[in-house]
């Protein structure tokens, strides 16, 4: 199991950031509630569906986070890694850190997903414009859509004709740190050790 | 040009219990000429059987049934030489039919039957509509044939006859989408199909029934001990096994979920895979390889649906050809429970039992036919999964026999990598079973790569042949058809599980042919009953000759995995099989049904 405690946030509302990422429970019981794992990680435009991001801000958008996308050969999707930020920090140069938090989406029929929030940048279109599309998300159905086709930078963002044209998302009751966990499972770099750290900083791997 | 001056075209109805050998009721055979023109018909009932088949069974004549180990099981009981020659209709339409269709997520697809009927609409034969043949069936081999009289029990057996009749001739003609059966290929087929899988069957393995029946009358206390000692979750409130010994989907997601287990290969409706591949990628978990232990063993006591003769035999059936590949799809053996459940078969005191298995087969049969000299001498070179150790940098010691000792759990990684490599498993999918980040799973593959690049472009080159040729063989011929949108990962394992099952049908036909019938045929072994220790060398010597034919030359080895005498009981050598008997005989001891040290 992953030791959250290692887990190092920056930019947490509260005085202990950790505080927001250690899980008090176990899972969610199957059976009594579907368990919600390995849940996208997409950017708002990426979804191409309409999208509700949780509102509830407070517990289910994360603070900002320290990312980092990790090469595998044979392996195209699920490259991108969280990482403690000292780590990132003390062993990777600035521009390949990434930093943005993650909410709780959902798109029509409760198809979930964990959607980039920028938190970096915020003068480029379409940082702006995906935090916007956010914001409005948490109470109504919205749909970012790339304008680059338009020769513009930044999204368009819609909404839907009708006011209420799909049920509301059934948000789950995990918390959205065992969500995230549950997202990177495999993917967290805590440790100098990790596989993926020792893949950046260009170091043997332990192979037995 | 036929070769043959006659066809005898032929079928027995028989009462049978499960696990016994048929009672012969009636035959009938059509008889045809060198221009397979009906000449006449031959009608025995009961009692009217000679010492010899009615009808010549040389060199001369096709012999021609469906399904024709059942006729040659009848022979066997009758005392009849076998026809020389023998084109099983089944095994002809298996071929025809062995087609690898598009990978449909959405479809919910049916196993489709390949019974007589069913050969027979596809070739467009008719005359089927008015016959109920599964409640006829049913009766006759449940012995109330009398409830039909003789005359339908012979019509319905001549209906059969009839219907084979046009069917044969319409294979070898062959129709749209079904190619004309290639008349060698299926008679070599047949050698293995009728011939050898009939005698493989009627001998059977010897269960120890005093102990199996024991088992039965103590099966609460039996069940509830293999669960105190197997279940992980035993001592929940919840616990995934019923005290009748029944396996819970849902308190399994429960415990998975309490367990933190979040990762679980699932179905593509979503439901939770419980498959023996789901639990052997997932024994990195705690419990669950005891659990997937459980679940294969409290199948054959809670059941008890092993088919065992009056004379306390179990007789599976083999099913030859009945996979895609054409590798045996057994059934209802000790050798489709957990390992630990063979402990049920014990051996007379006057034979020397040995299961014999092919080292490595499957990387055997990769390295000789890719031609990959370094995966070859990685091979040769005795203990294959040391030399992957080696190759992905896994360890640095070079003794194969110390590495062999030192470093089991390593072995047993190996092993499961050299499995998924043949596979041509994907990075993600390795480095979930290996429970490694991808990277690591990505190195192994990079390093193999470059350690056997041979083997790695020959594996690529046989499925972009194979999509073009829209057929892939095995090197004796049986060919699985292609579909337009396959699964290459299908397509990747085919060379090695077809030419592996080619090496078992060579050596299992001509053991049956010098007299050392095996017990069982399981994907890669032999278990064999013989009488003397030049017999087993003669065993041993046949797989090897069977792997060079197959292999171009290059030979498998041959392994005894066991060897039994003077009445032993077959021990499976592995840790949870060991466990799992224990846990049986432990609980017998404990109602007092068997003496400590009573029972092996």
């Amino acid at each position: 199991m992953i030791d959250k405690a290692n887990l190092h946030v920056v930019g947490a509302e509260s005085n202990n950031p950790l505080d927001k990422f250690r899980s008090t429970r176990k899972a969610a019981i199957a059976g009594v509630e579907t368990l919600v794992a390995g849940l996208s990680i997409l950017r708002i435009g990426e979804a191409k569906d309409w999208v509700r991001l949780h509102p509830d801000v407070e517990n289910y958008w994360s603070p900002e986070l320290c990312f980092v996308t990790v090469p595998v050969k044979g392996q195209d999707k699920d490259t991108l890694h969280l990482i403690a930020e000292d780590l990132a920090l003390a062993y990777l140069p600035s521009g390949r850190i990434k930093r943005f938090r993650l909410a709780l989406g959902s798109m029509p029929q409760d198809k979930l997903f964990l959607c980039i929030v920028p938190t970096q940048s915020l003068d480029n279109a379409f940082n702006a414009d995906a935090v916007a599309a956010c914001e409005r998300a948490r109470v109504e159905w919205v749909m970012a859509s790339s304008r680059r086709d338009e020769g513009l930078d930044g999204y368009k963002i819609e909404t839907t004709r009708d006011k209420n044209p799909f049920d509301e998302p059934k948000w789950p009751t995990q918390k959205l740190m065992d969500l995230i966990v549950a997202a990177f499972r495999g993917r967290m770099i805590e440790s100098e050790d990790s596989e993926a750290l020792r893949r950046l900083v260009g170091a043997r791997q332990k192979m037995s | 040009m036929n070769r043959f001056t006659q066809t005898v075209v032929c079928d027995f109805e028989y009462e049978v219990t499960d696990g016994d050998l048929p009672n012969v009721l009636c035959m009938v055979a059509y008889v045809l000429d060198e221009n397979r023109q009906h000449v006449h018909t031959i009608r025995l009932w009961r009692g009217e059987f000679g010492r010899v088949p009615p009808f010549d069974v040389g060199p001369d004549t096709l012999f021609v049934a469906y399904s024709a180990w059942a006729e040659l099981t009848c022979f066997m009981v009758l005392g009849w030489r076998f026809p020389e020659h023998v084109f099983d209709l089944h095994t002809a339409y298996l071929s025809a039919t062995n087609i690898l269709l598009p990978y449909d997520p959405n479809e919910i697809r049916k196993r489709q039957h390949k019974r007589l009927p069913d050969a027979c609409r596809s070739y467009g034969v008719g005359g089927w509509e008015n016959i109920d043949k599964g409640t006829i069936a049913k009766d006759i081999g449940e012995g109330r044939w009398q409830d039909y009289g003789i005359n339908q029990v012979y019509e319905y057996c001549e209906e059969d006859v009839r219907a084979s009749t046009h069917l044969f001739k319409r294979m070898l003609e062959g129709r749209p989408l079904l190619p004309a059966s290639n008349l060698d290929l299926v008679l070599h087929w047949s050698n293995y199909s009728s011939k050898a899988v009939a005698q493989i069957q009627a001998r059977g393995m010897p269960i120890d029934m005093v102990l199996w029946n024991k088992v039965q009358e103590n099966k609460p206390i039996v069940i509830k001990h293999l669960l105190e000692r197997l279940d992980p979750s035993h001592n929940s409130n919840d616990p995934i096994y019923t005290l009748d010994g029944h396996f819970e989907y849902d308190r399994f997601e429960r415990w998975l979920a309490e367990q933190g287990v979040l990762a679980w290969p699932r179905t593509e409706t979503g439901m939770l895979q419980v498959d023996g591949d789901a639990f052997r990628l997932m024994y990195h978990v705690p419990g669950i390889e005891a659990l997937h232990a459980l679940r294969d063993s409290l199948g054959v006591i809670v059941r008890a649906k092993l088919p065992i003769g009056r004379d306390g035999r179990n007789r599976p059936k083999l099913f030859p050809f009945c996979t895609k590949t054409g590798r045996n799809a057994h059934a209802s053996s000790l050798f489709n429970a957990h390992a630990g459940m063979r402990s049920f078969m014990k051996f007379g005191e006057d034979v020397t039992v040995v299961y014999l298995d092919w080292r490595t087969q499957e990387v055997g049969v990769a390295a000789a036919l890719s031609g990959d000299e370094a995966l070859m001498q990685a091979y040769s070179a005795g203990d294959v999964y040391h030399a992957f150790a080696l190759a992905i940098g896994a360890t640095e010691d070079r003794d194969p026999a110390h590495w062999k000792l030192a470093e089991k759990a390593m072995r047993q990684r190996m092993k499961s990598l050299v499995l998924a490599v043949n596979y041509g498993m994907s990075v993600p999918s390795l480095a979930k079973g290996m429970n490694r980040h991808p990277i690591i799973a990505s190195t192994i593959v990079e390093r193999l790569k470059r350690t056997y690049p041979a083997f790695w472009a020959w594996r690529d080159t046989e499925v972009a042949q194979a999509m073009l040729e829209r057929e892939i063989k095995s090197e004796l011929g049986w060919a699985l058809r292609i579909s337009h949108s396959p699964n290459r990962r299908a397509l990747y394992n085919f060379p090695m599980q077809s030419n592996g099952a080619e090496m078992l049908r060579l050596a299992a036909v001509r053991m049956c042919e010098d007299g050392l019938v095996p017990n069982m045929l399981v994907h890669d072994g032999l278990l064999l009953e013989l009488h003397s220790d030049w017999q087993v060398e003669q065993a041993k010597e046949i797989m090897r000759w069977a792997s060079r034919e197959v292999c171009r030359g290059f030979e498998i080895g041959a392994d005894v995995d066991q060897e039994l005498r003077h009445g032993a009981r077959f021990r499976d050598k592995r840790e949870m099989a060991q466990k799992m008997w224990s846990a049986v005989v432990t609980a017998l001891q404990e109602v007092g049904a068997v003496e400590p040290g009573e029972v092996s």
